[in-house]
C-alpha cells in the first residue's frame, strides 16, 4: 500500500524512482545502488555507490494558484445524480492530493452524494539528490541512467501512487561536486553529482464535506 | 573546484535578427510603412529587453547578497562574492561566487552540503522564489519601455 500524506507520498514516489539502480564494472556483475533520505548518520554502514533525497524547499507556486472555486465530486456509489462528464469538468475533485485517488478512506463517504472542498493550493517541492560514488565509472553510469531514464531533460514527470496523479517533475540543474573522504584522511576522493528537481504539489485549503443531493422538489402548494 | 553556476533558465519570446527576402511574387512589393514601423519595433524590443534583462540581473544580484547579510548559516560572510548575470547569447541567467578557491568551495559547501554539513540551499531558494517578481517586474517595465518607444 502507498505510503500516504503530503510530503511522504511525493518522498516514497521519489524513492520508488530511485530504487533499483544498479551499476557495473570489471569485479563486480552488478552493484545494487541503495537510497537513503538525507545523508546517512555514522552509525549507517555506507556501501558505495549510494543516492541522497533531501526536500531543500517548499515553495507557493503562484503560477499555477487559480481564482478560488469550489471542487465537487458526485459520489455516484453513494447514490449521486451526476452530471454527464463531470469527471471532465475543471471543478471536478477527482482526488485528495498526497491522499487518495478515490475518497476510500471517508469512512462516511457513502452517507452522502456530493462531496466539496475549496481549491487546493498549489506548491513546488524542491529536492536535492545527490549521488555519491567511490570511481569515476559508477559516477559516469550513475549520470548516465538518472538523467537518461529516471529524470530525462524536460521530459521528466512522476506518479504519486498515493493520490493517482502524474506530476510535472523538472530538472533545474545538475552539478558537479566531488568531495575528499574525511573518514579516508582526505586522501580519497568521493564523486558527487548534485540533482536539483521541483516536482508539482497541491495543499487543501480546506477540509473535505459533504453534502446531500435534492431528491425531490414539491411544486405544489396546498391551500 | 571551479567556478559553480546555478542556472535559470528563462523562457523568452522567440526573436530573429536575421531576415530573408521573400521574392516577388505579388503585384507590387516594397517596404511599406507598415513592414518599416515593425521592423523598428523589432529592433527597439531587443535592445530594451536586453537592458531590462542586465538591470534585472543587478537587481537579483543586490537582492540575493542584501538577504545573504541577514542569513544566519555562513552565507553572510560570503555575501559579497555572490554574483548574478545576464547572458543573451545563452538566454539564461548566471549566478556564481567569485572570489578565491576557498570561497567557492565554502559556498559549495554551505549550498549543497558535504555529507557532513546538511544543505543551506540558499542560492536556489532565493532564484526559485524571485522568479515570479522578476517576471511581472520585466513584464511591465517591457510594456512601459515600448509604448514609450514606438512612438518615435
Amino acid at each position: 500500500m502507498a505510503r500516504t500524506g503530503f510530503l511522504l507520498a511525493e518522498d516514497e514516489a521519489l524513492k520508488k524512482a530511485l530504487s533499483n539502480i544498479k551499476v557495473y564494472d570489471d569485479r563486480e556483475q552488478e552493484r545494487p545502488v541503495q537510497v537513503f533520505f538525507r545523508y546517512p548518520e555514522v552509525e549507517t554502514e555506507r556501501t558505495y555507490p549510494f543516492i541522497t533525497i533531501e526536500m531543500i524547499d517548499l515553495i507557493h507556486a503562484r503560477n499555477r494558484q487559480h481564482s478560488e472555486t469550489e471542487l465537487t465530486y458526485f459520489n455516484t456509489a453513494g447514490g449521486a445524480s451526476a452530471p454527464a462528464n463531470w469527471q471532465n469538468r475543471p471543478d471536478a475533485l477527482t482526488y485528495w492530493p498526497s491522499e487518495s485517488a478515490d475518497f476510500s478512506y471517508l469512512t462516511n463517504k457513502n452517507n452522502f452524494q456530493v462531496l466539496h472542498t475549496n481549491e487546493f493550493v498549489p506548491v513546488d517541492l524542491v529536492y536535492q539528490i545527490s549521488t555519491f560514488t567511490r570511481t569515476a565509472l559508477h559516477d559516469r553510469q550513475l549520470s548516465s541512467t538518472i538523467l537518461r531514464k529516471v529524470f530525462p531533460f524536460r521530459k521528466s514527470s512522476i506518479n504519486i501512487e498515493a493520490d493517482g496523479t502524474n506530476r510535472r517533475l523538472e530538472l533545474l540543474d545538475w552539478t558537479t561536486a566531488d568531495l575528499l573522504d574525511p573518514e579516508a584522511g582526505y586522501r580519497k576522493r568521493i564523486f558527487r553529482k548534485i540533482y536539483t528537481l521541483q516536482m508539482g504539489a497541491e495543499l487543501p485549503s480546506s477540509d473535505i464535506y459533504g453534502s446531500k443531493q435534492v431528491k425531490s422538489v414539491t411544486a405544489n402548494i396546498d391551500y | 573546484m571551479g567556478v559553480q553556476r546555478l542556472e535559470l533558465w528563462s523562457a523568452m519570446t522567440g526573436f530573429s535578427s536575421t531576415y530573408s527576402p521573400k521574392g516577388s511574387d505579388g503585384i507590387i512589393n516594397g517596404s511599406f510603412g507598415v513592414v518599416d514601423y515593425v521592423e523598428n519595433l523589432l529592433n527597439v524590443y531587443d535592445k530594451v529587453l536586453m537592458e531590462i534583462l542586465h538591470s534585472t540581473a543587478e537587481e537579483a544580484q543586490t537582492s540575493m547578497q542584501e538577504q545573504a547579510r541577514t542569513s544566519s548559516t555562513g552565507w553572510a560572510e560570503i555575501a559579497d562574492s555572490i554574483s548574478v548575470k545576464y547572458n543573451h547569447e545563452n538566454r539564461q541567467f548566471s549566478y556564481t561566487i567569485v572570489g578565491d578557491e576557498e570561497t567557492q568551495e565554502r559556498a559549495m559547501n554551505l549550498e549543497y552540503g558535504n555529507g557532513h554539513l546538511a544543505p543551506t540551499p540558499f542560492l536556489r531558494g532565493t532564484i526559485l522564489q524571485q522568479q515570479d517578481k522578476q517576471t511581472d517586474s520585466i513584464n511591465s517595465r517591457l510594456r512601459k519601455t515600448l509604448l514609450e518607444n514606438i512612438g518615435g
